[in-house]
């Protein structure tokens, strides 16, 4: 009884992930232009378990030992995009203690509060980067000055260039949430006209 | 079961839902099983023996790691241990060994061997690693890490200037000052190793600095151009950009083939416009080719917006 139980059980389960396949199949684009963007893959391809991820050695014995991500992301808070979890929040939340130095444990993070903003062409809303969020775990060097020059007007940035891996794409797209989620960056809107014209009409007043 | 058959309007809902729980069961029960499954097939393949292809995947990669280290033997490489060349030669016997046992159907032997000969050949190519190229590698590293304290320095020096503030209040100068010599001395007798570690102690001072001078401020590039050239080759790549989007946004989206060819289209049309407009900057018509440029791009942000792209 408890055998049939499992059988009927497990056939479900393929059924269901036999639907999701053929779901995914039919929304996954042939000639991707963006191919680096590995966090963009259909539900079906994320986060695959090491033994068919195509980086690990399914050969080799300790493969099977190391922890599936999708067993590993159950306690984490869910995410939009990538791989669905919210990496930020897990950090605020302390569901991950990341360490600042690999020996040193009692190490901390020099954490930079400084926001840049970078205005843009057209009603595009401009770009708000954070450094808090980004040193809160990541050093200094990760960024200086291989893909970022410390020097104001020093870097050009389009999304073509991260769009190619380049600056932010080094990471967004890869390792960091993707460039699908534009809001996420272009997250400073315009000063809307009426805006515009009530600071205009202050400034007369005055 | 009954009971909701009579109200109609529940059956639905109730069924979903216990089936829902029913999946939700098998699940975990299935997850459960298969965490199981994973440590029993480990003690098996620990247990059991090795199978042929197992332990000639071993000898491919053996014969992988003695070509890379064939094709990259320099004996007279600074830090080449003095024991290599013993090392590689125990390799080579091992694996003719491993060989010979394969042949003779030992199987167990034969892997025996040939980690035993992985393992020295690995020792080998380890030692190499802490040679020549080590040395080039750690003296890049040196350098860029030099490029971006000396950017951090200069950074802060021109935030200080620019609020009026002494440098003094945010780095002990001198301090900052004696590592950075200390560590230039030492990477000019190729110490790098404690030349990085001098250079390391003068970054962290620098950064603290940057970080306390820079709290909680907001820096806005505006943007603004210095001239008409300059915001056509800024429309350009705009322009690029956008169309490598509406390119993702299609193998995305996987739109219909109707929405395909309406996007194919505008692509068309916006390239057309990028020539006219690139023809156009030759004839020394910057404004014009601008103009133009921003009309293919409109007509690109029209396809995004098709898609379902956010731009307001």
């Amino acid at each position: 009884m408890k055998k049939n139980n499992a059988m009927t059980g497990r056939l479900k389960i393929h059924l269901m992930f036999g639907l999701i396949l053929v779901v995914s199949t039919s929304v996954t684009g042939a000639d991707d232009p963006n191919t680096f963007n590995r966090l963009m893959d259909p539900p079906s391809k994320r986060n695959p378990s090491p033994m068919t991820d195509g980086i690990h050695d399914p050969n080799n014995n300790g493969t099977q030992l190391l922890q599936p991500p999708k067993e590993a992301f159950q306690q984490l808070p869910k995410g939009k995009s990538g791989n669905y979890i919210d990496w930020m929040k897990a950090l605020q939340d302390k569901k991950i203690n990341p360490r600042n130095d690999r020996v040193d444990t009692k190490s901390q993070p020099i954490i930079m509060d400084l926001n840049i903003v970078r205005e843009v062409k057209g009603s595009m809303p401009d770009v708000v980067y954070p450094h808090k969020q980004h040193t809160e775990w990541l050093d200094c060097a990760n960024c200086h000055p291989a893909i970022f020059i410390p020097q104001k007007g020093a870097n050009q940035i389009s999304m073509a260039s991260i769009l190619l891996g380049e600056k932010c794409g080094v990471c967004h797209g890869k390792v960091a949430f993707p460039v699908s989620e534009c809001r996420r960056c272009h997250s400073k809107p315009k000063p809307t006209k009426t805006a515009n014209k009530k600071n205009k009409s202050d400034k007369q007043a005055k | 079961m009954h009971a909701f058959v009579n109200k109609g309007d529940r059956v639905l809902p109730v069924a979903v839902m216990t089936v829902a729980m029913l999946v939700l069961t098998d699940i975990a029960l299935a997850q459960q099983q298969t965490s199981n499954t994973r440590i029993t097939d480990y003690n098996r393949m620990q247990q059991q023996q090795p199978t042929e292809s197992y332990v000639r995947n071993k000898f491919q990669l053996f014969d992988h790691l003695i070509k890379k280290y064939e094709r990259g033997v320099d004996t007279t490489d600074v830090g080449w241990e003095a024991e290599s060349p013993e090392l590689l030669k125990n390799a080579t016997l091992s694996r003719q060994l491993a060989d010979k046992l394969l042949k003779k159907g030992d199987l167990a032997g034969a892997q025996e061997q040939i980690d035993e000969a992985l393992s020295n050949i690995t020792r080998v190519l380890r030692s190499r690693r802490s040679s020549k190229s080590e040395q080039e590698q750690a003296q890049k590293n040196y350098e860029e890490a030099h490029r971006r304290i000396d950017g951090f320095y200069d950074a802060l020096t021109n935030i200080s200037k620019e609020k009026n503030t002494k440098i003094h209040d945010y780095i002990n100068l001198e301090q900052f000052e004696r590592y950075r010599a200390e560590a230039d001395r030492l990477a000019a007798g190729s110490d790098l190793k404690n030349a990085q570690n001098q250079l390391q102690k003068a970054a962290l001072m620098v950064e603290r600095a940057l970080a306390h001078i820079r709290a909680k401020e907001t820096l806005v590039h505006s943007l603004e151009f210095a001239s008409v050239e300059e915001e056509y080759r800024y429309e350009a790549e705009r322009n690029r950009s956008h169309e490598m989007l509406v390119k993702l946004m299609m193998a995305q989206n996987q739109p219909s083939k109707d929405a395909i060819k309406i996007y194919n289209n505008m692509l068309d049309e916006n390239n057309k416009m990028r020539a006219e407009a690139d023809e156009l900057m030759q004839r020394k018509d910057v404004a014009g080719a601008k103009q133009l440029m921003e009309e293919g791009t409109d007509k690109l942000i029209r396809a995004l917006r098709m898609g379902g792209m956010f731009i307001p």
